[in-house]
């Protein structure tokens, strides 16, 4: 069965040429881009049916994208604030029965010293990996947390 | 003698002793029976006993005939009464002596004397005086009566006590309503009580009624005289041993002199305190001596004014503490606004603070005559020890207070070295250990109180004075005092802390404004090189669609590139308190248009096509400038226009344009920006133009942003003589940036 990567990325800049290369890397892949962290929270529900095989968490995201019928963001949102969108979205995974064994990367342009020094904490199957111009670090990575046939398949 | 029934004499008895106002006397329920018996005169004795010697008959009422003169009180029994007190039973004259023989006193012979058992256990007799001999009938009237004199001789005390109490409960009332808030004035006090002597003198027929009470804090006794009845003005103050025939007797200013029957005492007390006593003498009407019936007369009294004047103390007490709370609240503010002050110093001087503290004390705590500061200085290794400041002190403590010297450290500092060691409030009436802080009598009380604040300790307030009673609400108003320097010295300290830390923040403040500074000054070469490149390979060559997308792109991504390294050079100059210095020149309309629809291009290829946002130039209305030229610096409106367009990037709603504009008047030109999207309110107009400021709903919404974008364009535009505007319409947010016209003569910049 293909892999399915889900990439949590709200920088269109960003996010076109992630996609483009891990389609070009893992050909065989399903390759599932969310922009915003209430994007991430409703397709929770459909997660839990087809668990994704990994998910790449960009760390600062928008909550949604402006529009009049804007969601109302939850108080853990609300208190949190945008700077650490990804590692809530992570923790949701963590705590959710059914995605808590899904691996995580957090793909951010944040030092991992600096998150640590807030008092946050990498989730349990996380793995960090720095942003870069050259994503051949990410793409290491991945090919360690899913398992090869179904990147090959 | 009257011929009607015995029932009648008996009804007249009893509507004597029931009789309204004035009420009946013992006087006039005799008066019955001597009507009734046909008798001249009629006298009731009551035997009354003293500790030295036996039964002595006495008279209690008197009754004379109306058509005689006023009754006197003979100065003792005759033999027919003697004998029937003797014999406890009816006597009468021998026929032959005493009947035909009138009294000395004026009294007619006895015709019959009666013995009476008073319902107190006293023994009496009736005497019935006359011409004749006692008739049968008469005899027999006189036998009933008797039956009922002694139940109604009560029945008159009874009311006698009622209407005494109740007049004098009437006269402690009208001084209570006297002053509503406040107790009353003491000598005003002493009127009343005036009053009240002589309402008991007039009931018990003396003219010396006098009232001797003491204050707490006062020695004891003797009790000092506080009212009286009395015109004599000696009055001494008197000792009270508890016993004698009245209750108390008293001496007067030293050796005993045994109470008797002239005089009558009865102490003032409320549960077992003594407040004093009141005392009757003088008698100047029948019977000439007091009686147990006049005791229980006063003794009633004696409680109500004792109630009164523990009711009067408590109240004055009650209003001395609230007055001193309302002095201690002023003084605090006084003090607050000097340590406000002191604070605001480069050095503030604790002295003053210290003062003001010890002037708080000693006028808000009664008695208080002196007050100390001892500050904890550092002992080195040792730890701390106390330092003695500053102490004060009124004439009355001189002598106490003129040893206390400021940085004294030696002997006297026992006491406040207590109070450190126990962190907690000490307070001693102990003469050692007033000598042993060096305080001479007349200071009777010590109190420590430590100035802290939660675990931190900065030294001891002392206080003292010479009342033999701490006073009731020191303890607390030193708490208070002492807390309040204590916040100081913490605020202080806090402060100095304050200081210290923000220095260092200056000093990393300006490192890191410099190295970003300099980052800057790295970053904007190479990105104007890479712009300059870009724009050369475009214009230079022509490439398919796709490629000329891309190139479009990375000028767009380099020229904002540009202007986030310029944002963190401006902010960097910001932070260290510079301004920024911009290099005005004059432009036409062409230069502006190039600028805006390079601007609107660049927000085009960097806005994310799946939100299907347009950025469009309105050139006609740029044009609308025409010849006239405007003044701005090229590089700082690139970057105001740059960050406008990012923001309405961010915020507008899918598939919404935004509309950049001109509009040309006498003064400015305006460039205006109108975006639909996250509505902005009105009042945040102003404060969206604020460091770090975000909108409750952008921050709540997006989330992104870091309040920084506008404030820099707001110090960029000001440093061009320029404005900024934002003018909110529901969804809909314009951003006005209006820019000085130049001076037409001026030449044109090629």
């Amino acid at each position: 069965m293909p892999a399915h990567i889900v990439v949590v990325e709200d920088d269109f800049l960003q996010e076109g040429p992630l996609e483009e290369h891990l389609q070009n890397t893992f050909p065989a892949a399903c390759i599932e881009t969310l922009s915003t962290e209430s994007e991430f929270r409703e397709r929770l529900p459909a997660l839990r049916e087809a668990k994704p095989d990994l998910v790449i968490l960009d760390v600062m995201l928008r909550w949604a994208s402006p529009r009049p019928d804007l969601p109302e963001p939850p108080p853990d949102v609300i208190e949190g604030d945008y700077f650490r969108a990804g590692l809530r979205c992570a923790e949701l995974m963590a705590k959710d029965d059914e995605l808590s064994s899904v691996p995580v990367i957090i793909y951010t342009i944040l030092e991992r010293s600096d998150l640590e020094r807030s008092g946050e904490t990498m989730p349990l199957l996380g793995s960090y990996v720095r942003k870069s111009s050259d994503l051949h670090l990410l793409t290491r990575r991945i090919r360690e947390l899913v398992p090869p046939a179904s990147l090959k398949s | 003698m009257e011929s009607v029934s015995s029932a009648s004499w008996l009804s007249r008895m009893v509507r004597a002793a029931l009789r309204g106002e004035p009420s009946g006397s013992l006087d006039d329920l005799v008066g019955v029976i001597g009507q009734a018996t046909g008798a001249s005169s009629v006298i009731l004795w009551e035997a009354v006993h003293s500790q030295a010697n036996p039964a002595v008959p006495s008279v209690l009422a008197i009754w004379t005939d109306g058509a005689r003169s006023a009754p006197t009180a003979p100065a003792r029994a005759d033999s027919v009464t003697l004998a029937a007190f003797a014999h406890r039973s009816l006597a009468i004259p021998l026929a032959a002596d005493e009947s035909s023989t009138p009294a000395a006193d004026g009294h007619r012979p006895a015709m019959a004397a009666l013995p009476v058992d008073f319902l107190d256990g006293g023994q009496g007799v009736l005497t019935l005086h006359g011409g004749q001999p006692l008739g049968n009938e008469a005899f027999d009237l006189a036998v009933d009566l008797l039956e009922v004199l002694p139940e109604l001789c009560s029945v008159v005390r009874d009311r006698q006590t009622l209407d005494l109490v109740n007049l004098c409960d009437g006269i402690l009332r009208e001084a209570e309503f006297e002053t509503s808030l406040l107790p009353l004035d003491r000598d005003l006090l002493a009127g009343h009580l005036k009053t009240l002597c002589e309402a008991v003198g007039q009931s018990l027929r003396c003219a010396d009624v006098s009232i001797y009470l003491h204050e707490p804090g006062e020695a004891e006794q003797p009790f000092p005289l506080v009212a009286t009845s009395s015109e004599k003005s000696d009055h001494q103050p008197v000792h009270v041993r508890r016993a004698g025939v009245a209750g108390q007797s008293v001496e007067r200013g030293g050796p005993n002199v045994e109470a008797d029957q002239e005089e009558m005492v009865a102490q003032l007390a409320t549960g077992e305190h003594i407040w004093g006593l009141i005392s009757c003498s003088g008698l100047h009407g029948p019977p000439f001596h007091f009686t147990p019936a006049d005791l229980s007369l006063l003794v009633p009294v004696g409680s109500l004014v004792a109630q009164h004047w523990s009711n009067w103390l408590q109240r004055r007490m009650i209003s001395a503490e609230i007055e001193s709370w309302r002095r201690l609240a002023a003084a605090i503010t006084g003090l607050n606004k000097l340590v406000a002050d002191e604070l605001k110093r480069d050095a503030p001087r604790d002295e003053l603070i210290y003062e003001k503290a010890l002037s708080i004390v000693q006028d808000v705590v009664q008695d208080c005559t002196g007050a100390g500061v001892h500050r904890t200085v550092s002992a080195g290794s040792n730890g701390s020890r106390l330092e003695r400041v500053l102490a004060t002190g009124s004439p009355r403590a001189g002598a106490a207070v003129n040893r206390r010297r400021k940085g004294e450290t030696s002997r006297h500092n026992f006491f406040a070295g207590s109070v450190h060691r126990s962190k907690s409030q000490l307070i001693t009436t102990e003469d050692q250990a007033l000598a042993d802080e060096g305080l001479d009598r007349p200071v009777h009380w010590l109190i420590g109180t430590p100035i802290s604040v939660g675990e931190k300790f900065f030294g001891v307030l002392e206080a003292f004075g010479p009342s033999r009673e701490v006073p009731a609400n020191s303890a607390q108003v030193c708490e208070i005092v002492g807390d309040q320097i204590g916040l100081y010295q913490h605020l202080q300290e806090s402060l100095r802390r304050l200081h210290e830390t923000r220095q260092h923040l200056q000093v990393t403040n300006r490192g890191q404004a410099e190295a970003l500074e300099d980052l800057e000054h790295q970053l904007v070469s190479p990105l104007i090189a890479a712009t300059s490149r870009t724009e050369l390979v475009l214009k230079s060559a022509r490439f398919d669609s796709k490629t000329e997308l891309q190139l479009r792109a990375i000028r767009g991504l380099c020229r904002k590139a540009s202007r986030v390294a310029m944002s963190a050079g401006v902010f960097a100059a910001l932070s260290k308190g510079a301004s920024p210095k911009a290099k005005v020149e004059v432009h036409g309309a062409d230069d502006l248009l190039r600028m805006l629809i390079a601007a609107a291009d660049d927000a085009q290829m960097l806005s994310n096509p799946r939100r299907r946002i347009g950025f469009d130039v309105d050139r006609a209305s740029i044009q609308g400038l025409g010849r006239r030229l405007v003044s701005f610096d090229n590089a700082f409106l690139e970057q105001c226009i740059g960050n406008i367009l990012d923001n309405a990037a961010k915020y507008s709603y899918e598939q919404t344009r935004v509309e950049i504009s001109g509009l040309v008047t006498e003064e400015v030109f305006a460039v205006a920006v109108t975006s639909t999207g996250l509505a902005l309110q009105a009042e945040d107009a102003v404060l969206a133009l604020q460091r770090n400021w975000r909108g409750a709903r952008a921050r709540n919404s997006t989330g992104e942003g870091s309040g920084l974008g506008l404030w820099i364009v707001d110090n960029l535009m000001r440093s061009m003589q320029a404005t900024i505007d934002i003018i909110p319409a529901d969804e809909r947010t314009t951003v006005r940036l209006s820019l000085p016209l130049a001076d037409q003569t001026r030449p044109r910049r090629s």
